[in-house]
């Protein structure tokens, strides 16, 4: 059985964003634990909430799912000026690379950008900061198979 | 009477504590000074602990305010090769200083 159209989409995201130029293989799957300085600046990618509706009354039914895809980069810097710049590159280069496309079309009709948060803590031996940048993504699935697009 | 009976404890207290590891006094104003007796620590705390959390810490030195009388927020120190810039300065209005740092990549 495919793993749940999640799980596929995190895996699809993460491996689309590594290799960025500032934050380069730092990237990681939801992630919890506490980071060392070595990889930063990082992103993490998780998946949040999900509205599903009943697109068709057939058996089975046709769903259409919005997943929210969570990005969060993480990054410390002198204050908080560099720290929300470095984000902004960090956020920049990750719009770019999350833009629709080709690499998208299999799992995804449409991901889009949605909201920006961003969190700053000057209490450590830097500024650290962590912006979360919020995708939509939707697709499709029928009903009882979540791990397929249709 | 009383202030002036405890008015070298400050002294006494970064001479007896301080860091064996050497650091420099550089204020912004006035001499810099090699190799102050401070007393430096560096907890480690975990920054951003309600989101994803990053291994910090939280280095501070404290000096008899004698030694730092022109102190202001573009002081720098530097221990172990590391420069530090006050973030927060905190008297303690019996003779001692805590410079709260963040370290400088300049």
């Amino acid at each position: 059985m495919p793993a749940h159209i999640r799980t596929q989409a995190r895996v699809l995201v993460a491996g689309r964003l590594v290799g960025l130029a500032t934050t380069g293989d730092n990237v990681f799957q939801n992630r919890v634990t506490t980071l060392p300085k070595s990889k930063l600046p990082a992103v993490s990618v998780s998946t949040g909430d999900e509205d599903i509706q009943r697109l068709s009354q057939g058996v089975p039914r046709r769903l259409g799912r919005t997943v929210q895809i969570h990005v969060d980069m993480i990054a410390e810097a002198d204050d908080s000026d560099d720290a929300a710049d470095l984000l902004d590159q960090i956020a920049l280069e990750v719009e770019a690379a999350l833009a629709p496309g080709s690499w998208s079309d299999a799992l995804f009709f449409d991901i889009a950008p949605r909201a920006i948060n961003p969190v700053f803590d000057g209490e450590g031996r830097l500024v650290a900061g962590q912006l979360r940048l919020t995708f939509d993504a939707e697709y499709q699935t029928a009903e009882g198979s979540p791990g397929t697009v249709i | 009477m009383a202030g002036r009976a405890f008015a070298g404890m400050p002294r006494v207290f970064t001479r007896a504590l301080g860091d064996s590891v050497r650091i420099d006094y550089i204020p912004a104003t006035g001499d810099r000074v090699d190799n102050i007796d401070g007393i430096y620590t560096s907890a480690y705390q975990a920054a951003l602990a309600a989101q994803i959390p990053v291994e910090s810490s939280a280095p501070m030195i404290s000096l008899a305010a004698s030694e730092c009388p022109n102190r202001s927020h573009d002081d720098r120190f530097v221990r172990d090769g590391v420069t530090y810039k006050p973030v927060e300065i905190q008297p303690d209005s019996f003779g001692m200083v805590v410079f709260i740092l963040h370290e400088v990549s300049e």
